[in-house]
């Protein structure tokens, strides 16, 4: 006879301010069924957005179908998971273009890329339309603790003209509750782990700073709950808890390391309270706690603003001290292509580390890639002429089994990108009739 | 690309047909380059309702042999729009007016024409393709003009939010085959029509002898190539249509009184000699070809040496 009794999916670790919520574990499955996820695959979104457009020389597969040889220089960092990668060719996105509304173009593709709304050009009454991430949000938010996160590593300004009389709201938001409303991304670190895991008021620093010499950690306040729930658990279980409460301790120890590298930053920086100085640490942490959220069916959905639209960002930890928006205005000289090039694959070895990560944690009989959809691409595919057509779309996971990867898809021309958000929100289970400017679904993404 | 503070541009004019099927498409098709190389119009979207291959391949062909391959009267935003294509439906066997051209070798055995249309994803569902192109026009400032089945445009019709659009952007429709507006009408099509009346095309024939005469002076003319494989003085009923779209102030036409959404477009007979000499002045203009206008590489110019100035 089977006795065993099946641990809650809600479960969590609470302690005085505190409250974590865990991963999935054997334990709360039913009986003699250790590999199903109760409640089905917790199937996550995320849209991961960088800007200026991306060297298309180096990004697209030379064929069409499976992929054939080494993948292009850019993709090169996703190697090792290229079967989990599908290239989506010719997209666009028609309302990013000018349509009678001038210069702009940073400004209008990053307000539109996940709204399929052509943002109203202006500084003050800011309109473009909701996302499709939030609209995912408001259907399947209600069984997660958050409904989605907003992340991003640059520019969270929400006022101010960032392009040609654009809003700073259209380039530093990718998600919009409604069509007046953008979500900004969390900056900082430490504002995005007190927001998973803390359930106190924000402290301000000179708060956290006596708080940190009190405590080492947030684990602590949930000591009680977590030896309890070592002995409800099997080995397997035990050791799948004891490796995440590791990778929250880890986060925790790079969010002191910044903190303290900060310290010795030139304070004339306006940098956010815990931004790591380098951009890979900072991509890292900010990731590593997507992971943990996705980890722990915390929230489904994710938009991730790597850098503004528009940005001039340095990038000197590679050796390019040169704007990054300057230079993908590049004239065709190959040295600056070359800078551009240069870029692109950065960003890429940052994602490509996160890719690993998710794909090495176990979920049922998958793992949380093979049950995820992340979109990585930019609004712009060529940052030197400003073009919407033939944007720069990869999507990374196998959306729950239902996606093959390892192959590039090329649709006919001027295929709204809006389609691929429609087909994506299906995996979601969000059924709607139409979306932005879509004209359909996408076909080809399935496994048959 | 339209700017603002720029003033109104030309009208753009959103040209569908079932390019193939006949020999006045193809016609029409340079009529309207013809305009658009007088800016009298701006050429913001070919497509074509007949499903196959050579026919986007052949209205490519005329749009580079106009254009350039990239151009503002093509492409419209400084980049090469792709031609429509209508992917359901029965295809069709090719046709002589359209491998007559396309098959055109040069002395090396090379294609006289050149197009990057193999498949179909090197073109785009029409539908899209039309709908956009409204997208990027002043209010009113737009004609369609169709040369075959109402088919594109139907589907166009079941896009959200589509007859808003037209209606917003589109001063009128302009048929060229009398069905096709009975059709469009009855799916609800927003603005006014105008049929082009069976008898036009057959009164006035664009004349062979020009193959002699105004087209002999290209050394290759894809629509030329079109009239020689068709062997004929042609009709010119979608030339009618696509004149009067630009020019509708032409004293050549007159109109009958609406019935329903449809007004007639009849001829003036005293006007027959003179419309005849605008199709063939404006079906055989030389192209017309536009600088790109966004970002041009930029070419450093060497220093003059410094000369002492001249005096007077």
């Amino acid at each position: 006879m089977i006795t065993r009794k099946t641990l809650s999916r809600r479960t969590m670790l609470r302690g005085a301010g505190t409250a974590i919520a865990l991963p999935f574990f054997d334990a709360m499955a039913p009986a003699l069924a250790s590999s199903t996820i109760p409640g089905g695959k917790p199937v996550r979104m995320a849209f991961v957005y960088v800007p200026n457009g991306i060297d298309m020389r180096h990004w697209t597969p030379k064929e069409d179908g499976a992929f054939v040889g080494d993948l292009p220089k850019i993709l090169k960092p996703m190697e090792s998971m290229r079967q989990d990668v599908t290239i989506l060719s010719n997209l666009t996105q028609n309302n990013g273009r000018a349509l009678l509304d001038g210069a702009g173009d940073h400004g209008r593709c990053c307000g539109a890329y996940l709204t399929g709304i052509q943002p109203r050009k202006t500084m003050v009454d800011i309109k473009a339309g909701i996302s499709c991430d939030q609209i995912v949000a408001n259907h399947v938010g209600k069984q997660t603790r958050f409904p989605s996160l907003e992340v991003g590593l640059e520019d969270a300004r929400q006022a101010g003209d960032c392009d040609s009389g654009y809003s700073c709201a259209y380039t530093n938001n990718l998600a919009w509750r409604s069509e007046t409303q953008p979500l900004p991304p969390v900056l900082d670190p430490r504002a995005l782990f007190e927001r998973l895991f803390g359930k106190g008021a924000a402290l301000n620093p000179e708060e956290r700073a006596r708080q940190t010499k009190y405590r080492r950690s947030i684990l602590d306040y949930v000591t009680g709950d977590t030896k309890k729930l070592q002995g409800d658990l099997g080995a397997t279980d035990r050791r799948k808890l004891d490796e995440y409460l590791s990778s929250i301790r880890e986060i925790e120890r790079q969010l002191e390391k910044a903190e303290k590298d900060n310290a010795q930053v030139n304070p004339g920086m306006p940098k956010p309270y815990g931004v790591p100085a380098d951009f890979s640490e900072h991509f890292r942490l900010m990731t590593d706690m997507i992971t943990v959220a996705f980890q722990a069916d915390m929230s489904r959905v994710v938009t991730f603003l790597v850098t503004r639209e528009g940005t001039s960002r340095p990038y000197r930890e590679i050796g390019i001290p040169d704007g990054h928006h300057p230079l993908t205005h590049h004239m065709n000289k190959p040295e600056l292509l070359d800078k551009v090039t240069r870029i692109n694959e950065y960003h890429m070895v940052q994602f490509a580390k996160w890719m690993e990560k998710l794909k090495g944690i176990k979920e049922g009989d998958s793992n949380i890639l093979g049950n995820s959809m992340i979109v990585y691409g930019a609004g712009l595919s060529d940052g030197n002429r400003h073009t919407h057509e033939n944007l720069p779309v990869m999507i990374v996971g196998g959306g729950g089994n239902t996606i093959k990867g390892g192959r590039r898809i090329t649709y006919r021309k001027e295929t709204p990108i809006s389609n691929l958000y429609l087909s994506m929100m299906d995996r979601m289970n969000v059924k709607i009739e139409h979306f932005g400017d879509a004209t359909g679904r996408i076909d080809g993404l399935n496994l048959a | 690309m339209q700017f603002r503070g720029q003033g109104k541009p030309s009208l753009g004019v959103i040209f569908d047909s079932d390019m193939g099927s006949r020999v006045e498409t193809a016609l029409a098709l340079a009529v309207l380059y013809g305009l658009d190389g007088k800016n009298e119009c701006r050429v913001v979207s070919i497509s074509s309702t007949r499903t196959s291959l050579l026919s986007a391949a052949y209205c490519e062909v005329v749009g580079r042999f106009y254009a350039g391959a990239v151009s503002a009267a093509f492409g419209a935003f400084a980049r090469t729009l792709p031609v429509g294509l209508a992917a359901d439906g029965k295809i069709p066997g090719d046709t002589p007016l359209l491998t007559g051209p396309l098959n055109r070798t040069n002395p090396d055995g090379t294609k006289t024409y050149q197009h990057g249309i193999e498949t179909l994803i090197d073109t785009a569902a029409a539908h899209g393709l039309i709908r956009n192109a409204f997208t990027a026009q002043h209010d009113q400032n737009a004609t369609v003009v169709l040369a075959g089945p109402p088919t594109n445009l139907l589907q166009v019709l079941t896009l959200p939010g589509a007859k808003e659009l037209i209606t917003a952007k589109v001063k009128e429709l302009v048929c060229a085959q009398p069905q096709s507006a009975k059709e469009l009408e009855a799916a609800g099509w927003p603005t006014p029509i105008v049929s082009v009346s069976p008898s036009v095309g057959s009164s006035v024939l664009f004349p062979m002898a020009t193959l002699g005469k105004e087209f002999a002076e290209f050394p290759a003319h894809p629509v030329a190539d079109a009239l020689k494989a068709y062997g004929k003085d042609a009709p010119t009923g979608e030339l009618a249509a696509v004149l009067y779209a630009v020019r509708s102030g032409d004293k050549a036409f007159a109109l009958s009184e609406p019935v329903g959404k449809i007004r007639q477009l009849m001829l003036v007979p005293a006007e027959k000699d003179r419309l005849l000499a605008s199709y063939v002045e404006l079906a055989t203009a030389k192209p017309v070809v536009r600088q790109p206008r966004f970002r041009r590489p930029v070419v450093e110019e060497p220093k003059k040496p410094e000369t002492a100035p001249v005096k007077p």
